[in-house]
């Protein structure tokens, strides 16, 4: 062998070497918040959306068409199901006008009015999570449209995470079941606060609920508003176990199905970031009664 | 003498330029058209590794077409769209590459089933070495059923992705032999 091939052989293996080394401390970069990979994170993925977009086109159509065959094959269950739905949102409606008009009163009374300062601004997204590791998705909206990182994005159903890097076109959003996201909530019926935290799985687990707490199957979990980041009493999801030791929660969003989302701009501007001390803000309220409205009726208005 | 040897032999290692090129920008795409098949309820969060299955195959049969630095950009380009550990991919892809440099030899002399078996031991490497970066840095561990689904997948559609791959290749070959 001659020198000039020991020496070629000898920079390859510095440069492979160099490579694996670089590799591996990406990782560590990545994790470390580094504001210059984050930058250069989302500078490509500006770069590359547009041709994720392209890319997944097909992919979207033929899930389009696939929903499209599914609506079809279920069109009766559907109207059943449709049916009972309407009837029990007119019963909700006659209960939600009692409870805006009680609300009004107390409102009058207390002088609390919390007027919500949020614009809300509509986005696709270009990307599912892609990934067992990750649950973030690409949305066609950037700093152009005022977009900040820690911005709520939501659906009609409820939360599906926060802006978490923004570019100038796309922004990353950290959606709710992602190992890193946790949540502030409270439970509807109870008002008890606690924490939703994912797992990168369909499901959250709802943690730090007091031990007085006990939640119920199908109970509404909704966010508490602490820290002013999140606004309060959006959905999160509704319980949906509850074992000995850990309280699992369904997402109120259908993840699997997200194609356009709504990001709420503003509204944190004169909020108090400190830590809040929950106990004092929070007392178990009574237990909701709703199987009546009112003394001596039952939810359709009938007398009983 | 020893100048135009050298000159020759600079060419014959340059030659491969274009197909490495080529083999970066299909793997860019697959992983790319990978991460969009999470768009799917079916896949959601769980897609299969098809960048995975085009790097093993062309580290098996097109082994000049093939390089580290191929592993580390498809990986990294994965790594940047759609996941949260940004160079676990690329590293786990670079290995892959390197140790397919070795493992190369004995596989083709073995039937389909061995390359299969070795796939998914390949397969099952590039998740776990994932796993536990992912679980040291976040000091939690993520849901394991969407990792052995994306596992079982990736393991299922191989022979489907490596047939496909065989054909289209010949079928370029068979284009380039007339001229």
């Amino acid at each position: 062998m001659r020198a000039s091939d020991k020496a070629r052989i000898r920079h390859r293996r510095i440069a492979h070497t160099l490579l694996v080394v670089f590799s591996f401390s990406l990782m560590f970069l990545g994790k470390a918040d580094v504001s210059a990979l984050r930058s250069a994170r989302m500078g490509v993925a500006d770069f590359v959306a547009p041709l994720v977009d392209l890319v997944s086109a097909p992919v979207r159509g033929i899930e389009t068409m696939v929903q499209g065959i599914r609506t079809v094959a279920s069109l009766r269950a559907e109207n059943v199901r449709l049916q009972a739905e309407n009837s029990m949102l007119k019963r909700w409606r006659r209960r939600a006008e009692i409870l805006e008009s009680e609300n009004r009163q107390l409102r009058s009374v207390a002088g609390a009015v919390a007027p919500d300062r949020r614009r809300a601004v509509t986005a696709r997204a270009v990307t599912a999570p892609g990934g067992a590791f990750a649950h973030t998705v690409l949305v066609a909206n950037g700093s152009d449209q005022g977009i900040q990182p820690g911005n709520p994005v939501v659906t009609a159903d409820g939360l599906v995470g926060l802006v978490v890097d923004v570019g100038l076109a796309y922004s990353r959003v950290l959606m709710i079941s992602d190992i890193n996201a946790q949540i502030p909530v409270i439970l509807s019926s109870s008002s008890w606060p606690g924490v939703t935290v994912g797992n990168n799985g369909p499901f959250l687990t709802l943690q730090f609920v007091p031990e007085e707490a006990a939640p119920k199957v199908g109970e509404l979990v909704l966010t508490s508003g602490h820290g002013g980041v999140l606004p309060a009493g959006v959905p999160v999801g509704r319980v949906d176990l509850v074992g000995d030791e850990f309280v699992r929660v369904r997402p109120a969003v259908d993840l699997r199905n997200l194609s356009y989302v709504s990001i709420l701009v503003g509204g944190t501007e004169g909020v108090a970031m400190g830590d809040l001390d929950l106990e004092e803000y929070y007392t178990p309220l009574p237990e909701a009664d709703e199987s009546r409205l009112f003394e001596g009726m039952n939810a359709s208005g009938e007398r009983q | 003498m020893n100048a135009r040897g050298r000159f020759f032999e600079k060419a014959e290692l340059d030659s491969n330029w274009p197909f490495q090129f080529v083999v970066v920008c299909f793997g860019m795409v697959l992983a790319i058209f990978e991460g969009s098949l999470g768009l799917w309820s079916s896949f959601y969060s769980a897609p299969p590794m098809l960048s995975l299955i085009f790097l093993y195959w062309v580290a098996l049969h097109h082994e000049k077409c093939v390089f580290l630095m191929s592993g580390f950009l498809v990986g990294l380009l994965s790594d940047i769209l759609f996941s949260d550990l940004i160079g676990g991919r690329a590293t786990a892809y670079i290995a892959v590459v390197f140790l397919m440099d070795i493992r190369r030899p004995k596989l083709l002399q073995g039937d389909f089933r061995d390359i299969w078996i070795d796939f998914s031991a390949v397969t099952a490497g590039v998740t776990l070495f994932q796993l536990i970066l992912f679980s040291a840095l976040n000091f939690a561990v993520p849901s394991l059923t969407p990792i052995a689904f994306q596992l079982g997948v990736t393991m299922i559609i191989f022979p489907i992705g490596y047939v496909l791959l065989t054909v289209v290749t010949s079928m370029f070959e068979k284009l380039r032999m007339p001229t």
